[in-house]
């Protein structure tokens, strides 16, 4: 193979030449061709707490579900509870395994009674939509619309007021995790209430040929561009996990604080059973957000020291723009993923000083609360 | 990419000036655009002995880490320590002062084996 056609192996999206115009660095993420970084991560990370920045994910994978019994099958493939959603709404669920640990964490939407739609991680497109394949029934329809269209996220404080002036529809346009199709210049958005930054804002399905219309428009608003760089570093702030860093095939829900998305009594799902008999034992790991109280950065697989055992290690760790010191995500021992201790990370052979926190009270410290 | 021509370069990309028998060390323009915002910067006491290709350092961006490698051998005689207050500077001016260290050179054979600035442009164009 000559280097070509490894270029060629590599996904671009429908945005690409909006990247290349910005200068944008490009790095290899997933099978894609993803802009990194265009201005730099901290004012990238500074324009999304303050004002607003759209990414490109496009790469994330989109699949309807459809058929008479695709509310059944979403509500057996999946942990969270589907059948709470009325239509037009939409849930943060889980994919797992038989064992009860995490495949994928996804978003999922109902749009109408027959329609599901949801949002998959790029680096697990392929093996979630294998097991999606493998498990549904004849009458249900798997429709991926990845390469069809394009996935932009707008967020930060002003992006939902951007977007309904830009759509011409009210503000604000819908409550959280709601998603609608509208019109916009005889083209249909799909536009939901989401983020991975911690800030409100929405997450917007494009037509492919669409996209780079709709990218300058919002450009043309003064929205920073931002890219994978920033959004890592935002949903580290955020407490968010990502899979391959906090959850992964061995890890429970329970152990990445992820039980509110896993429903056992909801009636039989894919790793229910495991869950069920995991749940009956007390969790031996647990995750918690970490702040350096000096300078130094956690980063991933860090090792984590308490009364001088190693207890755990780094799952992410960054500089945090928004507190503008180290932080990080652990996995320690159930016992010391407790707010407010005092635990260590050993970075380059030298043992530096973290306090844990809750994960999602990390980015509250920026506000003063 | 700016690469004067009166320094000399090593492939982990630092720079150094020759002034006598002391070496100014630094990180390269094309460093410092790779990482990305430098958040973070470890420099060693002023004293210490290092071998040639020795870790001396780390300097950290918001996402990357990475280590300095002394490109001889010599002794810190005096260490840029306001930069680690003051890492943007590493970013915006990394050739003149956001120098790193100055290291007395044991050895002055050792610096022959370094890039000049033709070298260092072949080195970062692949």
């Amino acid at each position: 193979m000559d280097i070509t056609e490894i270029n060629e192996s590599l996904l671009r999206t429908p945005l690409y030449s909006a990247h290349n115009d910005l200068n944008a660095k490009i790095t290899p993420f997933a099978g894609w061709e993803m802009p990194l970084v265009y201005s730099g991560i901290l004012n990238e990370v500074e324009a999304v707490r303050k004002r607003s920045g759209i990414f490109d994910v496009s790469h994330m994978c989109r699949v309807r579900i459809l058929g008479s019994d695709a509310a059944d099958f979403i509500q057996y493939l999946t942990s969270n509870d589907s059948h709470r959603l009325s239509n037009g709404t939409g849930q943060y669920s889980l994919l797992l395994n038989d064992q009860g640990g995490i495949k994928d964490d996804i978003l999922q939407f109902r749009l109408s009674e027959e329609e599901y739609f949801l949002i998959l991680n790029a680096g697990n497109a392929k093996k979630d939509l294998d097991w999606i394949l493998s498990h549904k029934p004849p009458s249900v329809t798997l429709e991926d619309i990845t390469r069809e269209t394009a996935m932009i996220a707008w967020q930060g404080p002003e992006a939902l007021k951007q977007c309904a002036s830009l759509l011409k529809i009210d503000y604000p346009p819908m409550e959280r995790y709601q998603i609608r199709k509208l019109s916009y210049k005889n083209q249909t958005l799909i536009v939901s209430r989401t983020g991975y930054t911690g800030e409100d804002g929405c997450e917007i399905t494009v037509h492919a040929d669409f996209a780079l219309l709709l990218w300058r428009e919002i450009m043309e608003l003064g929205v920073t561009p931002c890219g994978l760089g920033a959004r890592d570093t935002l949903r580290i702030e955020a407490g968010f996990p990502l899979y391959g860093h906090e959850i992964d095939e061995d890890v429970f829900p329970r152990e990445a604080g992820l039980s509110w998305a896993v429903i056992p009594d909801k009636g039989k799902f894919i790793g229910s059973d495991a869950i069920i008999e995991n749940n009956r034992a007390k969790a031996e790991k647990r995750s918690i957000g970490i702040l350096a109280m000096d300078k130094t950065i956690p980063r991933q697989g860090y090792p984590i020291i308490a009364d001088e055992r190693n207890i755990g290690f780094v799952t992410s760790g960054t500089y945090s723009p928004t507190l503008k010191c180290g932080i990080g995500i652990v996995r320690v021992n159930a016992p010391y993923a407790k707010a407010g201790k005092t635990l260590h990370v050993e970075i380059r052979g030298k043992s530096y000083p973290v306090t844990t926190i809750e994960k999602h009270k990390m980015l509250s410290l920026s506000k003063g609360d | 990419m700016s690469i004067p021509e009166n320094l000399k370069y090593t492939n982990s990309h630092e720079w150094l000036k020759i002034e006598g028998d002391v070496a100014i060390i630094g990180i390269t323009d094309h460093a410092q655009a790779e990482l990305g915002d430098i958040v973070y910067l470890e420099l060693p006491e002023a004293g210490r002995v290092l071998q040639k290709e020795e870790v001396f350092g780390t300097v950290e961006s918001v996402k990357a880490v990475s280590e300095l490698y002394s490109p001889v051998s010599g002794e810190v005689i005096e260490t840029n320590a306001p930069l680690c207050d003051a890492t943007e500077t590493i970013n915006k001016d990394p050739y003149n002062t956001a120098w790193l260290v100055k290291v007395r050179v044991f050895n002055p054979a050792e610096l022959d084996g370094l890039l000049d600035s033709n070298a260092y442009a072949k080195l970062i164009e692949e």
